[in-house]
């Protein structure tokens, strides 16, 4: 079992909407050239939730599991991307749900939301939602300088399984993958963005096992540094959550919001196939 | 179809990471860097240059950097306008270039390059003579004469982009079967590129060779790369948007110069792909445009 530093965190509210979808006319190109319609970005989805496949349903683009929530002013939006942790509980303030409770499993642009379905029925786009904002800053004791713990309840960090031996985390993962296949999200900013598992060569579909990622997977990034920003480091590992689904558009595919990373061997990764946040948050 | 397509001189644009305008950015291993470089004429920065030993910069760019006639320095390449994306996405390597207002009416220039991430997604850049470029300002419009759309070579299954007709006849490469041979300064493999996948089609943006951390430049030997050179990516794919593709060879060249960021570097801007492999890279440490566009010297 780990001990954090959680005591000392700030816990703040900041207030979001729950989105709607938006389109453009014309399609989109995909990877290989074919036009085509994506959804399932933004608004509230009925029959997708964490836990659920990111592959396989009809014309999926970055499908957000559940609820999407966020806010178009400028500052107060950033202050919800920076402060807002995956695991972190949500309250519908107004509307026919008012009063219900969520939690985030994600932020990709927005930040992705369970809500239990029978309070998802009574939610509309533009109904308010207030987040308990907490986890900026959480650190693991003993490891305060060589894992940099990113966009995590503190509660949710500690019902991951992660085993501390011979001075190394051993966190349980659904799966792992190499460097090459991350995609786009590249070079950005971890606090504020994830970044894909391509899935648009179709030669490595079984290689990698893409098609059985679900969302809320914890999954292992090998070479992967994501400290003051995100790229390569070799033999660093990086630990994060997939928050949204397959994509065709060149060099998009799940998103991974990455909660945990060291260089130098320090996390260890453990296959688990039940590693998923809708198991740890029991939803 | 050869058509006119007018610019104006960008200025210089700070780095903006995060949206933390006039903020220093932070380098991968954590130190606060101003990050000079993107817009604005460059005396002293050319095609040719090495990418490395700018200090304080970032996604530097040669010579002149423009904009479209009537596009701004705010927001992103995201949400161009329709001239400023048929400036970025028609003008090509070769591209000739007159100035058509103020002190330097009448000089010309040819195109180098075009910018990647962000703001810089917008620009493209611009080789002049020395003594022209003092003749220069920000603001400063010019015509460049499209030329490049469509360009296809006969027999090679793969496609080409951002090369004027002129520009690809000065490379004289040679097809082997449907084999295209290019040569090139540099192989880089995916596992090195970063920052730009997922990016928008061909026409448009960069994919970043990866600058850091040192160790990764070291074991691929690319710490000699310079603005110009022409590369290979291996199971790189950039024709309707950028990609890992098992097998697939992207030849670009790299406009800017080196990153500190994580997962950031020089941009490679394709000039020809094949998903199927039909390109053979043809190691030629003289491999830059500089050469072919016969601005070596000036």
């Amino acid at each position: 079992m780990i001990e954090t530093n959680k005591d000392k965190l700030v816990k703040m509210a900041v207030s979001a909407a729950v989105n709607h979808p938006s389109a453009r006319r014309g399609y989109r190109t995909d990877f290989d050239g074919n036009p085509r319609i994506g959804l399932g970005m933004s608004g509230v989805k009925y029959n997708v939730a964490v836990g659920d496949p990111t592959y396989g349903m009809e014309n999926e683009e970055h499908v957000e599991p559940g609820l999407s929530i966020s806010n178009p002013d400028k500052a107060e939006g950033g202050a919800l991307s920076v402060l807002a942790c995956i695991g972190n509980e949500v309250k519908m303030t107004n509307g026919d749900a008012k009063g219900s409770n969520g939690r985030i499993t994600g932020k990709h642009g927005s930040f992705i939301v369970h809500f239990n379905q029978d309070d998802k029925e009574n939610i509309i786009p533009g109904d308010k939602v207030l987040v308990k904002a907490w986890g900026t800053g959480l650190k693991i004791n003993g490891f305060e300088e060589t894992v940099r713990v990113n966009k995590i309840d503190p509660e949710l960090l500690e019902k991951l399984g992660i085993e501390m031996k011979d001075g190394k985390l051993v966190v349980p993962v659904t799966g792992e993958y190499p460097a090459y296949i991350m995609g786009s999200g590249y070079g950005m900013w971890p606090v504020t963005i994830d970044y894909d598992i391509q899935t648009t060569c179709p030669e490595v579909f079984d290689e990698l096992d893409l098609k059985n990622i679900r969302f809320g997977d914890v999954v292992c990034l090998r070479d992967q540094l994501n400290w003051y920003g995100r790229g390569y480091y070799e033999g660093a590992v990086t630990i994060g959550i997939v928050v949204h689904g397959w994509s065709k558009s060149a060099g998009h595919g799940p998103g991974i919001t990455t909660i945990l990373s060291s260089k130098d061997g320090i996390i260890v990764p453990k296959k688990d196939s039940e590693a998923n946040i809708a198991k740890y948050l029991g939803v | 179809m050869k058509q006119v397509l007018l610019g104006k001189i960008a200025p210089p644009v700070m780095f903006v990471q995060g949206g933390l305008i006039g903020a220093y950015m932070t380098t991968w291993d954590g130190k606060p860097k101003i990050g000079a470089g993107v817009g604005g004429i460059k005396y002293n920065v050319k095609v040719g240059g090495s990418c490395y030993g700018w200090p304080e910069t970032e996604y530097l760019s040669p010579g002149v950097s423009f904009l479209g006639y009537d596009d701004s320095s705010d927001g992103s390449s995201y949400n161009m306008k329709g001239t400023a994306q048929a400036f970025v996405k028609y003008t090509a390597i070769g591209t000739k270039v007159t100035v058509v207002n103020g002190d330097g009416k009448g000089i010309e220039g040819v195109v180098t390059g075009k910018g990647g991430t962000g703001i810089s997604g917008k620009h493209v850049f611009v080789h002049f003579k020395n003594d022209d470029l003092e003749k220069l300002n920000i603001g400063d419009k010019a015509k460049f004469q499209q030329d490049g759309v469509g360009l296809e070579i006969e027999e090679f299954p793969g496609k080409v982009f951002n090369m004027s007709p002129s520009f690809l006849e000065s490379l004289e490469l040679k097809l082997d079967g449907d084999v295209l041979e290019i040569p090139v300064a540099k192989k880089v493999p995916a596992v090195c590129m970063g920052m730009g996948v997922g990016g928008s089609s061909a026409e448009s943006g960069n994919w970043c060779i990866q600058t850091n951390p040192p160790h990764l430049v070291e074991k691929y030997g690319y710490g000699d790369l310079r603005i110009g050179d022409i590369v290979a990516c291996r199971d790189v794919l950039m024709d309707y948007g950028k990609g890992y593709y098992k097998e697939a060879v992207t030849v670009g060249v790299v406009t800017t110069g080196a990153s500190d960021v994580a997962g950031h570097g020089p941009g490679v801007m394709a000039i020809a792909s094949s998903k199927t492999g039909k390109i053979k890279p043809i190691i030629d440490p003289d491999a830059n445009i500089a050469k072919y566009l016969g601005l070596e010297g000036n």
